[in-house]
């Protein structure tokens, strides 16, 4: 089911009203089972799956909050993450358990994610050696494992990792095993994020003695807020991505000898899709969850707007970032010790993160290189008083967003292209040409037939209305959704709208790209 | 001086603000003066009139520049049925792409005087759907390309040639018999072209709801043809006839009435498709997108069923289909009436008739009806023109023929240029009749 699905807009009335008309003790439930209907409407049998790792993990914290109890006498419970117990100072049976724990996240991850791309890579290695077993390998490699990879896996794999580390340093475990299970389970944010932190969740729902004041607590401006944001995201998603992405399919097709021209707008149009279709995705979730009376994380802050590698990545997909940060980066050192090597491994794992192709590794290594080059540049930047002042003038400001952009843009290409020698022919077609061109533009006569145009002009608009008053106050572009008007006003424009997100959507919808991660 | 914030001094405006919002309100400023004024009870529908006002007007603008909602270009007619409302100015996405513009006589075509001038020959093609060419421009279709293919003869001899466009979705023979006799006969044709898609014969049963079958019914009395427009009248007092009826504004000058319309299209195909499968916003669910593709064509040889099975019509080739072969056998003396009066009425204005037999890419090819379209041409001093060869031995994998039921720029070029040869011979007897103007 997705959001942008009419099921989803029947499913999610449903679920609101049924949600919302239950006595408080049942709401959780209500929820719980919304989420696992949500989930098996694609393949049921993964509902088991998500059930099972659920089960596990609970069972995990529980254990590891035991030997916490055990391993450590001075340690009490209501510590903070703040002055959390950092992974070196566990006791080994903490740490044997946090391992076991690990091992079945990324083992099941590993194994449905990973275990083609692995043995694909196992059996190239055996023939390149030359070996006699090359013939035996290929024609099993020719048979590769079928599965199909659960949606949204790498997102709630995090969320248990995550879970267990930070139970293992000193967090509370999760008691009431429906707050857990809704936990990892909680529709508007299982598919594709964004990735939750189960601290922030269980307060929101409260704990099984319903202590929490703000708990599922029905307020009419997390309503506004969830329409709206519902909206905004159906509005970026069917009628700005979906258009985009036939520019950028077409673009990136290997079949069709693009010109230079044609090959710059495919990569611009892929730039502009995976932002649209991503937070898209993440607003309708988003606004779906606040409806429900629960705050998710957001995960984009115009990204484009980025004026270095480094603030891209506290503006691009943030709750990842956050997560790579807080469970690779900082245990690997951070940037206390070695810190470019601990900045180029996890964006490496980042990229892997995102899918089982070298592909996505060397766009993860190119954003780590980035990274490196970022934090070079900052250091040299401090020292020259010349550059600072370059830096601080609007032109300069200006240059490091476009420089900024322009890195990000061919990074997006290996990100997009199927292999890499795909991704080295769009950026000799993009720089240098090939004798294979077409001679006719293909996309720049597509653009005349689109209505993206006029869908991001309208976008546009939208965006700088609404970020104007966070702007003015505090210099920071941030989207206020509608909610700065009065309901009279309000519906109307709703309406209108979801109009134009129906009335500019393409014939031809397409999935949310994140999806496949 | 700032006044201290008190409880009931921070309710009020701010309490409508969302939880954002209310966060990025810098700390320690002021809390927003509370409201001492009462709001008048008329302010709250002032502002929703004018929301709606404003929302209305700035998305009809923006669906207006995008070009987005215009595909509701045909009308209820009383004697045709339906026909495209005039001037409608339309860009057309759901097979191909197009900006188009119906003219004030309601043709897919630019302007045409009704008299005909001295010096010029005038081809009129009737059809539905395939001779209008809603998915493409009016520069590639095949109308306009035999025209530039035709001019270029005559100009040699001052004469100017004009291939008229009658063509319109959906109609059966029936109503192309009424096309001809109340619009392409008042513009004096010399050769009138009669398009046949497959299954034209089937397609004079009556059976069938909704708008589309809402249209004159023929039937044959004894030898007598009788046109019937009980099935019209029963479904204009139908709900879905009567909402058609009192919308029809709408329809005519509202982008946001066409995407509503859109919107509820796609509803009902949802619905109807409930538990088989995902339809998403914008999903065009039946769109086969079929290539008329000779490897991977939809169905064995391109739909001509090979081998026939128990044939009811020893004289004709199997058509293969029983439910068909019914169909062709009940409708064909009807559409043979309405041949005939076609045929009447093009000698009564001294106008050459051709029947034009178009592919048909749903994988199925109707020979038996091309056989007896073949022998009415022949007994009849018709001329008959069969595309179908052509059309098998040009499909090509990359450059498809077709969109999906309809034909793409190539197919509409080829059709012109196979039109254009087999026509000379015609035209020529034709262009022989016209005094010579330079005299």
């Amino acid at each position: 089911m997705l959001f942008n699905s009419f099921s989803y807009f029947a499913f999610f009335p449903v679920v609101f009203a049924l949600y919302w008309a239950s006595p408080r003790a049942l709401k959780k439930p209500v929820l719980l089972v919304a989420s696992y209907v949500f989930y098996m409407s694609w393949i049921p049998i993964y509902g088991l799956l998500v059930a099972a790792l659920s089960l596990v993990n609970y069972a995990f914290g529980f254990l590891l909050e035991k030997s916490r109890k055990s391993g450590s006498t001075n340690q009490t419970l209501a510590e903070t993450a703040e002055n959390a117990l950092p992974i070196e100072k566990m006791s080994g049976y903490t740490c044997t358990i946090l391992v076991f724990g690990l091992v079945i996240n990324l083992g099941c991850l590993i194994y449905f994610k990973y275990i083609n791309f692995l043995f694909k890579t196992f059996v190239d290695a055996v023939n390149l050696i030359g070996s006699s077993l090359h013939i035996q390998m290929a024609q099993l490699h020719a048979t590769a494992f079928d599965i199909i990879l659960p949606l949204g896996i790498s997102f709630f794999i995090f969320e248990f990792i995550h879970y267990l580390v930070d139970v293992a340093k000193g967090e509370k475990a999760i008691r009431n095993p429906i707050d857990f299970a809704l936990f990892a389970a909680f529709f508007p944010s299982q598919i594709a994020g964004p990735i939750k932190r189960f601290e922030n969740f269980i307060e929101q729902i409260g704990t099984a003695s319903g202590r929490s004041a703000r708990a599922l607590k029905f307020r009419s401006t997390d309503m506004q807020a969830g329409i709206a944001l519902i909206l905004q995201g159906l509005f970026k998603k069917v009628a700005i991505a979906d258009n985009l992405a036939v520019f950028a399919n077409t673009g990136f097709n290997p079949a069709l000898h693009l010109n230079a021209g044609d090959t710059w707008i495919g990569v611009l149009a892929f730039a502009l899709q995976i932002y649209f279709d991503f937070s898209g995705y993440t607003d309708m979730g988003r606004g779906s969850a606040k409806m429900l009376g629960i705050s998710l994380p957001d995960n984009f802050n115009f990204p484009y707007l980025a004026n270095s590698i480094a603030d891209f990545w506290r503006r691009w997909h943030i709750s990842l970032s956050t997560w790579l940060r807080d469970y690779l980066y900082i245990p690997l050192g951070g940037g206390r010790s070695h810190k470019n090597r601990n900045l180029l491994l996890t964006m490496l794992l980042g990229g892997l993160w995102h899918g089982a192709a070298l592909h996505y590794v060397v766009w993860g290594g190119f954003h780590g290189c980035l990274l490196v080059l970022n934090n070079w540049y900052d250091k040299t930047v401090k020292g020259n008083a010349q550059l600072t002042a370059f830096h601080a003038r609007p032109a300069g400001k200006v240059l490091s967003v476009l420089l900024t952009f322009a890195l990000v843009l061919i990074g997006w290409i290996f990100f997009r292209a199927d292999t890499i020698p795909q991704a080295l022919h769009m950026m000799q077609k993009m720089f240098v040409g090939t004798s294979q061109t077409s001679a006719n533009p293909i996309l720049s006569t597509m653009l005349i037939r689109s209505p993206i145009v006029v869908a991001m002009i309208i976008y546009g608009c939208y965006a700088s209305i609404f970020s104007l008053p966070k702007f003015a106050q505090q210099k920071q572009f941030e989207l206020q959704p509608l909610s700065l008007l009065g309901w009279s006003a309000r519906i109307p424009l709703y309406a209108a709208v979801a109009a134009a997100a129906i009335g500019f959507a393409p014939l031809q919808p397409s999935s949310f790209i994140y999806f496949q991660f | 001086m700032v006044r201290a914030a008190t409880p009931q001094a921070s309710k009020g405006r701010h309490d409508s603000l969302p939880d954002e919002l209310r966060a990025s309100m810098p700390t320690g400023s002021p809390a927003p003066p509370a409201q001492t004024k009462m709001r008048s009870p008329m302010l709250a529908p002032l502002v929703f009139t004018a929301s709606v006002i404003v929302s209305v007007l700035l998305l009809e603008l923006c669906l207006t520049v995008a070009g987005i909602g215009e595909e509701e270009y045909l009308k209820r007619d009383p004697v045709m049925g339906w026909v495209m409302i005039p001037g409608k100015k339309m860009t057309w996405r759901k097979e191909g792409f197009a900006h188009l513009e119906v003219n004030s006589a309601g043709m897919l075509d630019r302007e045409y005087p009704t008299a005909k001038s001295a010096d010029t020959l005038r081809i009129a093609v009737i059809g539905d759907s395939n001779i209008e060419s809603l998915q493409v421009p009016r520069q590639l279709n095949f109308c306009h390309l035999v025209e530039e293919k035709l001019a270029k003869d005559f100009a040699s001899n001052g004469k100017k040639v004009e291939v008229m466009n009658f063509g319109i979705s959906a109609y059966n023979i029936g109503q192309l018999y009424l096309r001809l006799k109340n619009l392409a006969t008042k513009y004096n044709p010399d050769v009138v072209i009669i398009s046949e898609y497959v299954d034209s014969t089937r397609n004079l049963s009556p059976e069938g709801t909704g708008f589309f079958h809402a249209r004159p019914n023929f039937s044959l009395k004894g030898k007598t043809l009788v046109c019937d427009y009980s099935k019209q009248d029963e479904w204009l007092a139908t709900d879905e006839g009567r909402r058609m009826q009192s919308t029809s504004w709408l329809r005519e000058h509202s982008h946001i009435w066409g995407v509503v319309s859109i919107a509820a299209e796609q509803v009902q195909k949802w619905l109807d498709g409930f538990g088989k499968g995902e339809s998403q916003w914008g999903a065009e669910v039946t769109d086969k997108k079929t290539t008329f593709d000779a490897t991977t064509g939809p169905a064995s040889a391109f739909g001509v069923f090979i081998e026939p099975e128990k044939n009811e019509w020893p004289e004709l080739p199997s058509v293969n289909l029983p439910h068909k072969q019914a169909a062709l056998r009940k409708w064909w003396p009807v559409h043979a009436a309405l041949l005939k009066e076609m045929k009447h009425d093009c000698d009564s204005i001294n106008a050459k008739m051709i029947l034009l037999r178009l592919p048909q890419v749903n994988g199925y090819n109707n020979i038996a009806e091309t056989e007896l379209l073949k022998n009415f041409a022949t007994n009849s001093s018709v001329h008959f023109i069969d595309a179908t060869d052509s059309f098998i031995q040009s499909a090509s994998k990359h450059e498809p023929l077709f969109y999906g039921p309809h034909m793409s720029p190539r197919g509409h070029a080829l059709l012109a240029k196979q039109l254009a040869t087999e026509l000379s011979p015609v035209v020529d007897a034709q262009k022989r009749k016209l005094p010579d103007v330079r005299k």
